[in-house]
């Protein structure tokens, strides 16, 4: 006599794959998928860090003046109300008379010297959206107030984190 | 020719294999999918300690640039006192202040940090922050205030919170 597994026997074990596998996967994959979204607002977070700190550190300690886009004229009004317009991009002259600028290029918050070549803070992971740089003076002797402003955000996780910060300028 | 052939012998599985087969892959199956639980409310933890972190670092941004833009010097007994220093916030009466929007916009009115809403990012978070000033006397100049910010949210009956202690100093003194 052949032995063989009856039809019926093989419906059972078949239903009883068919539904505790798909619950498994759905979980394995609820959780592969929140693994993802905790990766990407580390990025997002940790890029952000980075380009605040940075943009914060180098106007704050480096800068004279902050100026046009010619380099010439102090663009820094005593405190007015309304405060000024944010600017997507903010140009800088330190003690040495180099000039740099920090600007968004494709998403990318960007900064560009006139002694090196344009480098990128941040990568194509996120992007960089509202970017917004404006400065103010209280009275004419004291230090200028930078206000720097950017939204970082990842779309295909859905995260959106903004950043905002202002400071004195140390060495004007 | 044996007669014995010709008994159909019947094989199959008793009713206590069946029921230790079942114990063991339900036994399975419960460890498995409680681990994957575990796990995933691990890492929903992890995401709302770093949307908290950030939270909390926001405000301490914040209030650092207020000290820097307008540190005043003076506490809100001093006669004259300007209500929009720093020092000011830091020494009246209730100097504890609730943060409930990000971007933060502006100062909220002092209240104690019980009173402080869930009501962050969907309702999730509270952040606060309780302002202590060094030399809180009336007349003396103000030249330190300690700030101890609190980001707080409950998950599962758990109230985990992200602090930030730091203090605010002043230099140079403004006359």
């Amino acid at each position: 006599m052949k032995k063989a597994f009856t039809f019926v026997e093989i419906l059972v074990v078949l239903g009883i794959v068919s539904l505790t596998l798909p619950s498994l996967f759905a979980i394995i994959f609820t959780i592969f998928q929140q693994e993802a979204r905790i990766y990407a607002l580390k990025d997002v977070k940790q890029q952000g860090d980075y380009v605040l700190e940075n943009i914060k550190f180098t106007i704050q300690q480096k800068a004279l003046k902050i100026v046009d886009e010619d380099y010439e004229n102090d663009v820094c009004p005593l405190l007015t109300s309304p405060t000024p317009t944010p600017a997507p991009q903010i140009h800088i002259i330190d003690n040495d008379q180099n000039t740099f600028v920090y600007f968004v290029d494709a998403y990318k918050i960007a900064s560009e010297s006139s002694i090196g070549t344009r480098s990128y803070l941040t990568n194509s992971r996120v992007r960089i959206e509202n970017p917004g740089f404006y400065c103010y003076k209280t009275n004419s002797f004291s230090p200028s107030v930078v206000v720097v402003s950017f939204d970082v955000s990842n779309s295909a996780a859905d995260i959106t984190l903004p950043y905002r910060t202002s400071f004195k300028l140390r060495s004007y | 020719m044996n007669i014995n052939n010709n008994i159909k012998k019947t094989k199959a599985f008793s009713l206590i294999e069946v029921l230790i087969f079942i114990t063991i892959l339900s036994l399975f199956f419960i460890v498995a999918v409680s681990v994957m639980i575990v796990s995933l409310r691990a890492s929903k933890i992890n995401e709302h300690k770093i949307l908290a972190k950030h939270y909390a670092e926001e405000l301490y941004e914040w209030l650092r640039a207020e000290k820097e833009e307008n540190w005043g010097g003076y506490s809100a007994t001093y006669p004259g006192s300007d209500p929009e220093t720093f020092t000011y916030k830091a020494t009246k009466l209730q100097h504890e202040y609730c943060f409930l929007t990000s971007p933060i916009v502006e100062w909220s009115s002092p209240a104690n940090f019980d009173s402080c809403s869930y009501s962050l990012n969907n309702g999730i978070f509270r952040r606060y922050v309780i302002l202590t000033a060094a030399s809180p006397d009336a007349n003396s100049y103000i030249n330190e205030v300690k700030a101890e910010i609190v980001v707080d949210w409950e998950e599962s009956g758990v109230t985990y919170s992200v602090p930030i202690n730091s203090t605010f100093s002043i230099w140079e003194k403004i006359y």
